[in-house]
């Protein structure tokens, strides 16, 4: 199939993102997830998920990412790790870490596991559990960092960060170094799910972001060769909107735990369109044929100016949701783009909730209805 | 600073795969991956257990090119590498 905006044949997806549950033992205030969470009874089960990972290998997709909720939480984490490595998949978990024990590592080493991504909330305790929802996290992920670092697997820490710890940045790039971590993301939360819910509460300043990029600089200069540091920053004060998931239904497809098919982790917020599903309809189905999916692919989409503008090819017109979320359309400009009308209007908003000081969390729960 | 005395590996987590559907070798690795021409592919395979220099010889020699400048390219390709964290160096 051809891209008609571009005339290019259009390949499959490089990687898959597997919501494989929406359970989770922490309850953290930025969480991607939808509000709408998926309850335990409605996940795909063990048959569900392997076909998914057959299907994503057939299509020549490279990396498969098992994430959640916490992946920990399936008791079928092993034997879909373990399938994946014999699918000839490159194998990542992102994971809280704190239901990881020497067992269950030993157990996903041995299936194949590539690489372990273990999230941190903070350096300072009281900070963290208030944004995890979750005592005791601390201990349980120093206890994850060390097996993981004994097992030999390749292991990249993230550090959420926010307002309330965004001064931390620096002892948490201490702590890395000191543990001799090959790969570091400094990921400031994004206004998704309940991380949108909770923008009031979570966004920096745009003082707190100089000064994380100025702690970034520098550590990059200082452990170059040692230590991979990718930075993540919250767009809202940027010029250009980010190249969000390397475009729509490029390069990325994403599972949520009941099987519904997504470009990506945020894509329901769009109402309007119908996103297929499994074992209604094949990945390649939905990534090829359906229309949800080729909505915003490309450029033929786009409003002006975006259709005429040159940075098009570099952030494909930013994110569709954010659009939504912040311009009421997900047809229009995103906002955070200096040539959208509402530009303005969202910097200002984001400098006036960023002066609110600490605010109250709403942390994730299955009973909240949106 | 990579130098020639310096023998190369693969970082952990990272992996040289033949991507079958799009004709083509890469580098896998967290959340990363870099797509690889053949000169790459061949250097990534025939370091393994010697320094870049012995490398660079034996690449010098079989494709009669200028030492000093498989040099400069195998240094340029391994420094890149290293920084996007593939590659570790003892």
């Amino acid at each position: 199939m051809t891209d008609p905006t571009t005339s290019r044949l259009l390949e499959p997806p490089l990687a898959i993102l597997l919501e494989l549950t929406h359970r989770c033992p922490l309850r953290c205030a930025y969480c991607s997830n939808p509000l709408a969470l998926t309850p335990a009874s409605a996940e795909l089960d063990t048959a569900g998920w392997r076909e998914v990972l057959r299907q994503a290998a057939d299509m020549g997709m490279l990396q498969v990412h098992f994430s959640g909720g916490e992946p920990m939480a399936r008791a079928d984490l092993v034997e879909l790790v373990a399938y994946a490595s014999e699918l000839g998949l490159y194998s990542n978990l992102i994971t809280s870490g704190v239901l990881l024990d020497a067992p269950r590592l030993a157990a996903l080493q041995a299936a194949g596991l590539n690489h372990v991504q273990l999230s941190f909330q903070g350096q300072e305790e009281t900070q963290a559990e208030r944004l995890s929802g979750f005592r005791g996290g601390g201990a349980k992920k120093q206890a994850a960092l060390t097996l993981v670092q004994q097992s030999g697997l390749a292991l990249t820490l993230n550090f959420v960060i926010t307002r309330s710890n965004a001064h931390e940045l620096d002892a948490m790039l201490h702590y890395a170094e000191q543990h001799g971590i090959a790969r570091v993301e400094v990921a400031n939360t994004q206004y998704y799910g309940w991380g949108l819910q909770n923008r009031a509460a979570l966004i920096p300043s745009e003082a707190q972001l100089d000064a994380m990029t100025a702690t970034v600089t520098q550590w990059r200069e200082q452990t170059r060769g040692r230590m991979v540091i990718d930075y993540v920053i919250p767009d809202y004060y940027a010029r250009r909107p980010k190249a969000c998931m390397g475009g729509w239904a490029q390069r990325f497809l994403n599972v949520m735990p009941d099987g519904t098919l997504l470009p990506c982790h945020a894509a329901q917020t769009l109402a309007h369109l119908q996103f297929p599903r499994v074992p209604h309809s094949t990945l390649a189905a939905a990534w090829y044929d359906s229309p949800a999916f080729a909505a915003y692919r490309g450029s033929s989409w786009m409003p002006e100016p975006c259709g005429g503008c040159e940075h098009k090819e570099r952030d494909f017109g930013g994110c569709r949701c954010q659009a939504l979320a912040l311009a009421g359309s997900a047809d229009t400009l995103d906002p955070v783009c200096e040539r959208s009308p509402q530009h303005e209007q969202v910097v200002t908003l984001a400098r006036r909730e960023a002066q609110l000081g600490e605010q109250p969390y709403t942390l994730r729960s299955f009973s909240f209805s949106a | 600073m990579l130098s020639l005395s310096h023998r190369v590996q693969l970082a952990p987590g990272t992996r040289l795969q033949h991507d079958k559907v799009r004709q083509r070798w890469v580098l896998l690795g967290p959340e990363r991956m870099l797509i690889i021409d053949e000169l790459a592919r061949l250097c990534l395979e025939r370091s393994a257990g010697v320094s870049i220099g012995q490398l660079c010889d034996g690449l010098a020699a079989e494709f009669a090119a200028p030492l000093a400048t498989v040099q400069q390219d195998v240094l340029a390709l391994f420094t890149t590498m290293s920084e996007k964290g593939f590659l570790r160096h003892d």
